[in-house]
């Protein structure tokens, strides 16, 4: 990791940037919490807790040095991605500490996942490593409209067409399961929402012909057991 | 070769398999297999038409469907929707300028100029004739390469396996798009995440927080469509003015001149050989198939100047090369059981959903499955031709429906093809964390199409690993010290090491952004 901050800090010293870029030193540093807690479901002289715990002490000094001398981050992309992918290494790690390791020449269960977890680990640190000393566009703007109409759209796809129980202080409330036409037709609308372009009359009537299509192509043709109409 | 001849015959055989229905009083016969075949390229072309999605979206998309069928059916159909996918790819290349596909990028160079010169129709009939002729001689060439390599495999051990595992990953990671070490980090994603769910040896449940509907693992097609279909939707979105350059222009005369024949014949030629080739190499053989055979037909032409101007070598060449190799990546799944890019690996889940296990024991105890599906491979490619011809017209009026009706159509498709497969609504959730997670590895520059190979992989890669130890009790070297295994080790590190030379590292990048 040495070589990283020594990156980085050339970086600093030839773009004199003097802008904390905050985001790109918290983030190593909570993954580095993420890293001592996943190591502290392991002992801690065995090889993943001494994995882990050096690369908690990396990435928490890599967010140290990033805020402390305010190292511009000139590669967003590669970095925040690698970084990423520490996450998910960290994940496994974490989820997968009740698994057993090796037993003689045997792997356990959790040999496997271990393995390319550290590899991941790795692989990542050298990503986000060439955030710091690659130059690379700016991630620019998410689009925030589609992406939340989209998922709300299939999560009403899911409630609909199951029906779904939650409580509601004391009281368990059952919303019924409302089958494919009613799901099909909201999950359509709803996401239509998410373009700026949608006309609704000419999206009432294509959401309407796409379900009746559905429903004859999934239940009358391929035979599949899909309830049709709500059912309370 | 009377071996080869009775093997296809037995294939044929089972493709043109009639069963009689009752219809009115009158037995008629159907042959099924080809009606499934039909089907498949015919939805396949469908919704391989339509921009922004790619071939792996729509198989992902149109699996579903296919859970209904008997297993050889089924098959049959995938491989016509694969056919018609990659067709309806290069048909939008021709007519709008937008390739519906990796593999009909370099189509579209020439492809689309010709369109504009009101010549789409003989583009259009000459990409189908390559694509038919390629596909004939690479379905002799997997039917040819199928038993031998089958024979090889079956002397594969573990440690052979997961090496050969390595070298296809490796393949996969060197040919794709953009940088070597996030493609490395994408394949490590996905072996992880494969992960999840319940230890085959042991039945504990790994990594599932807890989560009940975790305990079977994550589906292949949940990723699938997630990261392919729906993050493909999302940053479709992001951009709300539609440019799309479509012909106008009435598509008139598909018959191409005798003088176009003459020009594509060799090209065709050329093209089906390269493609071949590359396609048995693991990796994204279609691709890069057709970038090479254009490559090459620029490089030989006596006036290459006319290429990117309408020149039809510059859609016989790529187009052969990309149904050749689209073909003949069937072999590393058909024989070894390793998928050699996303699309096989989408084949192994639809063959693991219907009770297959692809490798070399599919030849020896399902043959009729085997060289059932090898000859539907010639039928489908006829029927390309046969179907798409005629119905130029129509795709070109499917490309003319706006984007804004168009995506809530395939989403909601999605979303109900998801929910059947285990009648989970969870897996719809996922799909869509899975789509968000998509979005933001296009907006990182990373490519989906590692993590989906890896995510196939894991569970026969941890198999063989974990065998491989066992066997050699815990010898790491087993995989160094066997000579096939350590052949095909050594040729994955050579393959890393070459595309990171400098040198190397740049033409790829050309190659790649061209």
């Amino acid at each position: 990791m040495s070589e990283v901050v020594r990156g980085a800090q050339r970086k600093r010293l030839t773009t004199g940037h003097h802008t904390i870029d905050l985001w790109a030193g918290v983030a190593p540093v909570g993954l580095a919490a993420i890293s001592f807690i996943a190591a502290w479901q392991y002992d801690a002289l065995s090889g993943v807790g001494l994995f882990l715990n050096t690369l908690g002490l990396a990435l928490g000094l890599l967010g140290l040095v990033i805020v402390g001398l305010r190292v511009h981050v000139p590669n967003h992309r590669d970095y925040y991605g690698g970084l990423a992918l520490i996450l998910l290494a960290l994940v496994a790690f974490w989820s997968g500490s009740d698994l057993a390791g090796m037993r003689g020449f045997s792997f356990g269960a959790g040999t496997a996942p271990r393995l390319f977890a550290v590899a991941l680990a790795l692989v990542a640190g050298v990503i986000t490593a060439s955030g710091l000393v690659t130059k690379g566009e700016p991630v620019g703007g998410y689009a925030v409209r589609g992406p939340i109409y989209i998922t709300l759209s299939i999560i009403a796809f899911a409630l609909l067409i199951r029906g779904f129980t939650f409580n509601l202080g004391d009281t368990l409330v059952r919303v019924p399961a409302f089958g494919l036409i009613i799901a099909g037709f909201a999950c359509f609308m709803i996401s239509a929402v998410g373009s700026k372009e949608t006309r609704w009359v000419e999206s009432s009537i294509t959401a309407a012909a796409l379900t009746a299509f559905c429903v004859l192509l999934f239940v009358y043709l391929l035979g599949l057991p899909f309830q049709l109409w709500p059912r309370f | 070769m009377f071996d080869l001849l009775a093997n296809l015959g037995l294939g044929f055989g089972v493709v043109f398999q009639v069963n009689y229905f009752d219809i009115l009083g009158f037995a008629i016969p159907i042959p099924m297999n080809v009606v499934y075949c039909l089907l498949g390229a015919l939805v396949g072309t469908l919704i391989g038409v339509l921009p922004g999605v790619g071939s792996v979206a729509t198989i992902a998309m149109l699996l579903p469907i296919t859970f209904g069928l008997p297993p050889v059916g089924a098959l049959i159909m995938l491989a016509g929707i694969y056919y018609g996918a990659q067709y309806g790819g290069s048909t939008t290349s021709i007519l709008v300028n937008i390739p519906g596909e990796a593999t009909s990028v370099v189509t579209t160079l020439d492809g689309h100029q010709m369109a504009r010169q009101g010549r789409a129709g003989p583009a259009l009939a000459i990409a189908a004739v390559g694509s038919f002729v390629a596909g004939c001689v690479s379905t002799v060439l997997v039917a040819a390469l199928g038993a031998p390599l089958t024979a090889i495999a079956l002397k594969f051990g573990p440690a052979e396996y997961f090496s050969l595992m390595v070298l296809g990953l490796i393949f996969a990671v060197v040919l794709a798009k953009g940088s070597l070490i996030k493609a490395i980090g994408m394949i490590l994603a996905g072996l992880l995440m494969s992960m999840v769910g319940s230890d085959l040896e042991t039945g504990v449940g790994r990594m599932t927080f807890g989560i009940p509907e975790f305990s079977d693992g994550i589906g292949f097609v949940v990723v699938a469509m997630g990261v392919f279909g729906f993050a493909e939707i999302i940053r479709n979105l992001e951009s709300t003015a539609e440019s799309r350059d479509v012909v106008k222009a009435k598509i008139t005369g598909l018959m191409p001149t005798l003088a176009d024949l003459k020009a594509s014949a060799p090209a065709i030629a050329r093209g089906t050989v390269i493609g071949s080739i590359i396609g048995i190499l693991p990796g994204a053989g279609a691709v890069i198939a057709s970038f090479a055979a254009y490559t090459l037909e620029k490089r030989i032409s006596k006036n290459p100047e006319r290429f990117g101007r309408g020149a039809i070598e510059g859609v016989a060449s790529p187009e052969s090369a990309n149904n050749a190799a689209a073909q003949t990546s069937f072999i590393p799944l058909l024989t070894l059981g390793i998928p050699p890019n996303a699309v096989m690996a989408l084949m192994v889940g639809a063959m693991t959903i219907h009770g297959i296990v692809p490798g070399p024991q599919v030849m020896t105890k399902q043959p009729d499955l085997f060289w059932g599906m090898i000859a539907s491979m010639w039928v489908g490619n006829l029927m390309l031709v046969v179907i798409n011809l005629p119905l130029v017209g129509v795709w070109v009026s499917l490309l003319r429906v706006p984007y804004r009706l168009l995506y809530p159509s395939i989403l909601v498709f999605c979303a109900i093809g998801i929910y059947s497969i285990n009648n989970a609504p969870f897996d719809t959730v996922l799909a869509a964390i899975f789509g968000i997670i998509g979005y933001w590895l296009i907006k990182h520059d990373f490519e989906p199409a590692p993590m989906l190979l890896g995510f196939v992989l894991g569970p026969l890669m941890e198999e063989n690993l974990r065998r491989a130890m066992l066997i050699a009790r815990g010898d790491v070297s087993v995989f160094f010290t066997r000579p096939i295994s350590g052949g095909l080790l050594l040729l994955s590190a050579v393959l890393l090491v070459l595309a990171a030379l400098p040198m190397i590292r740049q033409k790829r990048e050309v190659l790649v952004v061209e």
